[in-house]
């Protein structure tokens, strides 16, 4: 049993006690016999994401001999990715959490710092005349207190601190609330493919169904299938109402492009005939490429993805 | 969109032109419009110019407009969707595409 080992046990007990059964006793005591397990060498064998990097983290702080009440969180994020990257798998949720814990604490810091910053409140003002808030020699003359060479009256300078420690518990939390935002997302992918299959059974063929150049792609491959007589627009088609369209669609295009000529013999439902003008097997991409897209415009970038 | 459909609907016309309404929708929502405007097709006429097949899909008859290099538009065919067996229309609404 190492020291650092004991060291560990014992900030997990410290938590273990502060809190109660209900809350999180559970959850501790499966930390102890991972604990335990690691300090044997033996393999966690463990399949979830969350509960490797659990894992992983414990081990890292044993290998490292960190001290789980000031675990500093830039080093232990760099050598932990570095772990994970070795396993094979990054668990990006875990990872994002560590760094936005690392940014909380920062901030936090930040916030006392500015905090410290603040001149201290004025005592009220009663009117009357304080002597003794001129009690304190600096108060009183400046120069003589410098002369003196005791305690400088400068203000003391406001800094960052650099460190950002935390406890392995705290760290253990963080892991704890992305295993649980990671179910919540889980849940919620899962309810939208229900509701995607029960009201909208094809919605993926459809969003993906409206492409205008494969269209004009299948239309053409159909088209080089004669040879440059005309032929009926019936002929083209496989005779149901989605083919017919997309068909349709694509000649008007194709004669836009001048590959086609059509004409309808007589008005208003007569024979539709085509005919070949462009004996290319395939359309020239860049002719396909002017073709316009159809559907929502994606989303233009944002200013911070321009660089 | 919504809000000009209710309005119509709320005072209805007997005749509507509808010029690429559905151009920007996404796919769903797309077919949506056009079986409402199929629906709606009862009570009025519906000229409607669309690039989307689902919209197309819905019409009873269709009207091909292309550009020719003059630049000039030319109605090149006219199909007649009514005539395809399994779709039969209840009332005319015509789509024009361009």
């Amino acid at each position: 049993m190492s020291e650092n080992y004991q060291t560990v046990l014992n900030h997990l007990l410290f938590h273990k006690a502060l809190i109660s059964e209900t809350e999180g006793g559970q959850r501790i005591n499966r930390y102890l016999a991972m604990l335990n397990e690691i300090d044997q060498g033996m393999h966690v064998a463990v399949r979830d994401p969350f509960e490797k990097s659990v894992v992983a983290a414990f081990e890292l702080v044993l290998e490292r001999q960190m001290d789980p009440w000031e675990i500093n969180l830039t080093p232990f994020t760099k050598l932990f990715l570095e772990k994970v990257k070795k396993e094979g798998t990054v668990n990006f949720v875990t990872a994002g959490k560590l760094v936005f814990l690392a940014w909380s604490i920062l901030k936090l810091q930040s916030d006392k710092v500015l905090l410290n910053a603040m001149p201290p409140e004025a005592p009220p003002d009663d009117g009357a005349w304080d002597l003794d808030m001129f009690r304190d020699p600096a108060d009183l003359d400046y120069n003589q207190v410098v002369l003196d060479g005791t305690a400088t009256p400068l203000t003391e300078a406001i800094r960052r601190e650099g460190r950002r420690a935390v406890t392995l518990m705290e760290l253990m939390d963080a892991f704890d609330e992305a295993r649980r935002e990671a179910d919540l997302q889980l849940q919620r992918n899962a309810l939208r493919e229900a509701a995607i299959r029960k009201f909208a059974p094809n919605f993926h063929q459809k969003v993906h169904g409206e492409d205008l150049t494969e269209d004009i792609a299948l239309t053409w491959q159909r088209l080089a299938q004669f040879n440059g007589e005309p032929i009926p627009l019936r002929q083209l088609t496989v005779g149901d109402i989605w083919d017919e369209v997309t068909v349709f669609m694509s000649l008007l295009f194709l004669a836009h492009l001048e590959k086609v000529k059509l004409w309808q013999k007589d008005y208003p439902y007569g024979e539709i005939l085509v005919k070949r003008l462009s004996m290319e097997a395939d359309l020239p991409t860049e002719e396909l490429l002017a073709i316009p897209a159809l559907g929502p415009k994606p989303p233009a970038p944002t200013p911070e993805a321009v660089p | 969109m919504a809000l000009i459909f209710a309005i119509q609907e709320y005072d209805p016309s007997p005749f509507y032109l509808l010029d690429e309404i559905d151009q920007n929708l996404d796919a769903v929502n797309a077919e949506k419009v056009a079986r409402m405007i199929r629906r709606n097709s009862n009570a009025a006429q519906f000229v409607q110019i669309s690039l989307r097949k689902v919209s197309l899909k819905e019409a009873d008859h269709l009207i091909g407009v292309t550009m020719t290099p003059e630049s000039v538009s030319e109605v090149i065919m006219r199909v007649n969707l009514a005539d395809i067996e399994d779709e039969k229309p209840e009332k005319p609404s015509e789509v024009l595409t361009a």
